[in-house]
């Protein structure tokens, strides 16, 4: 697209997403020949329908959001530029113990690795078992049980189904990205080579220039990572470990000094206040009746 | 219009088999000829890669026939004396020549010139096996006790293994020009010394390969006539090639003769079969994913890769857990800008040619 001096008219884009935003559209900005990008966080946006006028939102010629934006009150579809829903990346394929715990229904933060939690660490304080007990329970026998291996393929192909429903192949991340490595910090912060596929992906499924060989942006989820653990890496080719490094720190703890810290902080709570989300609580029941003996 | 590529499977084409599936979903085996079932006893022996499927098979349970376990040493000392290692005490079989020649003295019908050589701190070693033994032997005698030993463990597996997985290694060696017995390293490497009046290298031809291979396993299904056999290309390159040319070069042209033996026995031997872990390792689907630092030793990703096919597809039971995995379909790749006319035969069972 050129102006009247032949100078290029940049599209001017803007993402709406959770923490994910902000490297999306760092990504889009960094591979795109013609496009402007910038972000807001969902929790921004909201605030900003609030007070903005429709005439601040019609400067960006396209907003890339997520299904749940357009739920917020003050969107109307009406005053908004061309927008298009695409689903942030979660993917729990190679982190499937990782989760969040809910204290009376809200999520928990301020643990050893931010707001995520592993699963087997919750079902042994709840079995009431000490970090080296616990500790026993992180094997392939245990991630057998809780279908742990299953969440790879699955969460694979509803990743693939959402977003070839709308057009968009991202088979490249899990052929080429993916490829001896994982692309997840933890269930729902991807890395940002994940992040520059699915710009990439997209941009190309819109018929948008990409520059080729281009540097990616820096990593900006970088600061909280889960631990592949090595039963699960060996089936994704990637090597694992049970390090698990704390939130904004550079040193990891190893898994019964990690088991040590998340019990302690979860007893400041009474066992029966901390839960997961529903469609997880049938994994969390599993490892109970695993650790009591109750599944052979 | 019909023609001869219309309705293979999907693993007979690049595109579907390998350029549109995921590194560690690569699965090369197709149509294993049989199922290792609960209380079969599968024997293994080979190069060194054998050590890893050796090692899961064992870790695995039940399937894995010990022959020589060293029982009678303490638990510790028998990994360091190579007791369980493979199925028998045999150290690394790295061409079928050694294999055969071990057969052939297990069995009464050859008995080697050298017995014993003295290693360099003045302790025996046995010359075709020169490493079981880390601190070596007290005398030459008990080399040849050790070995008689050894021999009846090595008659014991034969006779009574359902399954042999037999990793082939290389095609260089050392051999006695004495009576043609094949070192498994030569001679002054790990005992004895070299002596060219005596020794000589030989580089094994794909006739010499697969007829050796055919004669012990022959053999070997004459005395065990239910015996069925697995047989693998190690995907190590070799170590050092004492041909006049890059240990690269001298690695594919090992490789390849050995495939090619392999895969001219299976071709004439219902009882034999290829299982492919040379192909996982070194083909470009995985492209060098699978190997350390040195670009020779294969990762433990790698031996978990190749053991996860194995079991899949040779193990009884094991595969209908896996969760079947779909392919990731039908997806742009980029073209080659090169003319290739067998890509025609890809478009064309695709209806696109």
């Amino acid at each position: 697209m050129s102006g009247p001096g032949g100078d290029v008219l940049r599209e001017r884009w803007l993402v709406v997403w959770n923490c994910q935003s902000f490297g999306l559209a760092n990504c889009i900005q960094t591979l795109a020949r013609d496009i402007e990008c910038e972000a807001l966080d969902i929790w921004s946006f909201g605030k900003a329908l609030e007070t903005e006028s429709p005439q601040h939102w019609r400067a960006w010629d396209r907003i890339i959001t997520m299904g749940e934006a357009t739920a917020l009150p003050g969107f109307k579809a009406a005053d908004m530029p061309p927008f298009e829903i695409l689903p942030p990346l979660y993917f729990s394929g190679y982190h499937p113990d990782c989760c969040y715990v809910l204290l009376d229904g809200e999520p928990v933060s301020g643990a050893v690795v931010g707001p995520y939690h592993s699963m087997i660490a919750l079902a042994a304080y709840k079995e009431g078992m000490t970090a080296r007990e616990a500790s026993r329970w992180y094997n392939a026998t245990t991630y057998g049980h809780a279908g742990y291996f299953a969440h790879w393929p699955m969460q694979r192909q509803l990743m693939l189904d959402s977003y070839r429903e709308r057009g968009i192949d991202l088979s490249r991340l899990f052929r080429v990205v993916g490829r001896g490595a994982c692309f997840m910090h933890t269930i729902d912060h991807p890395r940002i080579p994940a992040l520059f596929e699915v710009a990439r992906a997209l941009l190309v499924a819109r018929g948008k220039a990409v520059f080729e060989n281009v540097v990616p942006p820096p990593d900006n989820l970088s600061a909280t990572s889960w631990p592949v653990y090595p039963e699960i890496g060996e089936r994704l080719a990637v090597a694992g470990s049970y390090l698990f490094k704390p939130a904004n720190l550079h040193k990891p703890f190893e898994l019964v000094e990690y088991l040590e810290r998340s019990l302690a902080f979860f007893s400041q709570w009474e066992k029966q206040r901390l839960r997961v989300f529903l469609h997880l609580q049938p994994q969390l029941q599993t490892i109970r009746k695993l650790m009591r003996g109750e599944i052979a | 219009m019909s023609h001869p590529y219309a309705g293979l499977p999907d693993r007979q084409f690049w595109s579907r088999g390998v350029a549109t599936v995921e590194s560690h979903l690569f699965d090369p085996v197709s149509g294993p000829r049989f199922q290792i079932r609960p209380g079969d006893r599968v024997a293994t022996a080979g190069s060194c890669f054998a050590q890893h499927i050796s090692r899961r098979l064992r870790a695995m349970g039940g399937n894995f026939l010990l022959a020589e376990g060293g029982e009678h040493l303490p638990p510790a000392e028998r990994e360091a004396r190579q007791y369980g290692l493979f199925s028998a005490r045999y150290g690394n079989i790295y061409t079928p020549m050694q294999l055969w020649q071990l057969w052939q003295e297990a069995f009464g019908d050859r008995q080697p010139d050298d017995r014993a050589w003295r290693n360099r701190h003045g302790r025996w070693v046995d010359p075709f096996r020169p490493s079981v033994e880390p601190d070596g032997y007290e005398s030459a005698e008990q080399v040849a006790e050790d070995r008689a030993a050894h021999l009846a463990a090595v008659r014991t597996l034969f006779e009574t293994a359902d399954y042999l997985v037999f990793t082939l290694g290389l095609t260089e060696a050392w051999r006695s020009r004495i009576d043609g017995s094949i070192y498994p390293l030569a001679p002054g490497v790990a005992g004895g010394e070299f002596d060219p009046a005596r020794h000589e290298f030989v580089n094994f031809s794909v006739g010499e390969t697969e007829e050796a291979l055919e004669k012990v396993l022959l053999a070997a299904r004459v005395r065990n006539p239910t015996l069925r056999v697995i047989l693998t290309v190690s995907p190590v390159p070799l170590a050092a090639t004492y041909e006049t040319r890059h240990v690269a070069v001298s690695t594919s042209y090992s490789k390849a003769v050995l495939r090619v033996a392999a895969g001219e026995l299976v071709r004439r031997h219902d009882w034999i079969d290829y299982f492919p872990s040379y192909e996982v390792i070194t083909a470009s689907p995985t492209g060098g994913l699978y190997f350390e630092e040195d670009r020779r030793a294969v990762s433990p990703l790698g031996v978990a890769h190749v053991m996860r096919l194995f079991t899949h597809h040779y193990v009884e039971g094991t595969g209908a857990d896996e969760e079947a995995i779909s392919r990731l379909g039908d997806v742009a790749l980029p073209q080659s800008g090169v003319i290739c006319d067998e890509e025609r035969m890809d478009a064309a069972r695709s209806g696109e040619g």
